[in-house]
C-alpha cells in the first residue's frame, strides 16, 4: 500500500504536466495537419508518423482524424503511419515512461516505434494494393 | 530522468523531483501564454482541469490495481510466467493480455513498472505497450471507418512488430541505474 502510494505521489505531477500540455498544444497542432502532407507515400508517410507521434488521445480519435486525411485525398500509408504513431509512440508521455522506466528505454522503444510505424504504413499499403 | 523510486529515495525528499519539475515547467508556459493569449490560455486551462477530472476514477483504479498487484502477485510468479525463463509462453501471454486489457498510458505505465520489479523482463514490457495498439475493442471502430481488408492486414503487421519491437528494445536498452528491469 505504501509502494503504490508513493508510486502515485511521483506520478501525479507529470500526469498533471502532460494534461496542461495536451490541452495547451494540440489544437494548435491539429489545424496544421493537413497542410503536411506532400502527395509522396514514402515522405507523407514520414511526416505523418512525426505528426502522429506527437499526438495524444484515445486511438479511435486518430481514426476519425485519419478518415478525415483519407477523404481529403491523403494516401492510406500516410494516414496509417499517422494512427500507428499515435497509438504506438508517447511524445508527450516520454517523462513519465522514462520515470518509470528508464531515460534509455523510453527513448529507444519511442524511436523504434517511429521507424516501425513508417514501415507498417508502407507494407500495409503495398499488402493493400497487392491484395 | 530519475525514477520515482530514487527520488523517494531517503535524504533526497528536499530536491525537487523530474515530475515535479516538469509540472513546474507547463505552470510556467501557461503563465507565459497567458501574457500574449489569456483567451488561448483560459481555454487550455478549462479543458485540462475537465480531462482531469474524467481522470480521477482512473488514478484511483491505477492505484487499486498496483495495491492489489503488489500484494497479490509475487515476484516468484511473475519471474516463472514473464521472466527470463518465461521462454515463448511469456511472449503468447503477454500479447494476448495486451490485446484485451483496458486503459490509457495512466494505467499502463504503473501497472507494468510494478510488473518489471517483481521480474517482468523488459522486452516483454515493450511488447505489451507496443500492442496495446490492436485493442479487440478498437477493432469494430478501426473497421467502421477502414474496412476489414485494411484492419486484418493492419493488425497483422502490428503484431508482428510488437514482437520485432521487444526484441530489438530488450536488446538495445542497456539499463540506467534506476529502473529495476531486467534484460
Amino acid at each position: 500500500m505504501k509502494k503504490a502510494l508513493a508510486q502515485m505521489k511521483g506520478i501525479l505531477p507529470i500526469m498533471m504536466g502532460m494534461v496542461m500540455m495536451v490541452n495547451l498544444v494540440m489544437p494548435v497542432v491539429m489545424e496544421k495537419y493537413k497542410s503536411l502532407f506532400s502527395g509522396n507515400m514514402v515522405v507523407d508517410s514520414i511526416i505523418a508518423a512525426i505528426a502522429g507521434s506527437i499526438s495524444f488521445g484515445n486511438p479511435v480519435t486518430s481514426y476519425i482524424v485519419g478518415r478525415n486525411f483519407l477523404d481529403h485525398g491523403v494516401h492510406v500509408a500516410a494516414v496509417t503511419a499517422f494512427m500507428v504513431a499515435w497509438a504506438t509512440i508517447g511524445m508527450v508521455a516520454i517523462p513519465l515512461e522514462a520515470s518509470l522506466f528508464g531515460r534509455t528505454f523510453a527513448l529507444v522503444r519511442n524511436m523504434t516505434n517511429l521507424i516501425f510505424s513508417v514501415l507498417i504504413a508502407l507494407a500495409t499499403a503495398l499488402t493493400l494494393n497487392a491484395l | 530522468m530519475e525514477s520515482i523510486t530514487a527520488n523517494n529515495t531517503p535524504g533526497q525528499g528536499k530536491r525537487l523531483s523530474n515530475g515535479m519539475g516538469f509540472f513546474l515547467i507547463m505552470v510556467g508556459l501557461y503563465m507565459g501564454v497567458g501574457i500574449f493569449d489569456g483567451t488561448t490560455m483560459a481555454t487550455a486551462l478549462t479543458n485540462s482541469g475537465k480531462m482531469l477530472v474524467k481522470l480521477m476514477p482512473v488514478m484511483g483504479f491505477v492505484f487499486t490495481v498496483n495495491a492489489l498487484v503488489s500484494t497479490f502477485i509475487h515476484a516468484d510468479w511473475i519471474e516463472h510466467h514473464l521472466g527470463e525463463s518465461s521462454g515463448w509462453q511469456g511472449w503468447v501471454l503477454v500479447l494476448g493480455v495486451s490485446m484485451v486489457m483496458p486503459g490509457s498510458p495512466f494505467i499502463i505505465y504503473p501497472l507494468l513498472h510494478e510488473l518489471t520489479q517483481k521480474g517482468l523482463k523488459k522486452s516483454l514490457a515493450a511488447v505489451f505497450l507496443y500492442n496495446r495498439t490492436v485493442k479487440i475493442t478498437f477493432l469494430p471502430a478501426m473497421t467502421l471507418y477502414f474496412g476489414i481488408r485494411y484492419t486484418v492486414v493492419l493488425s497483422v503487421f502490428i503484431l508482428l512488430a510488437a514482437v520485432l519491437n521487444g526484441i530489438i528494445v530488450g536488446n538495445l536498452s542497456k539499463f540506467p541505474r534506476n529502473t529495476g528491469l531486467k534484460h
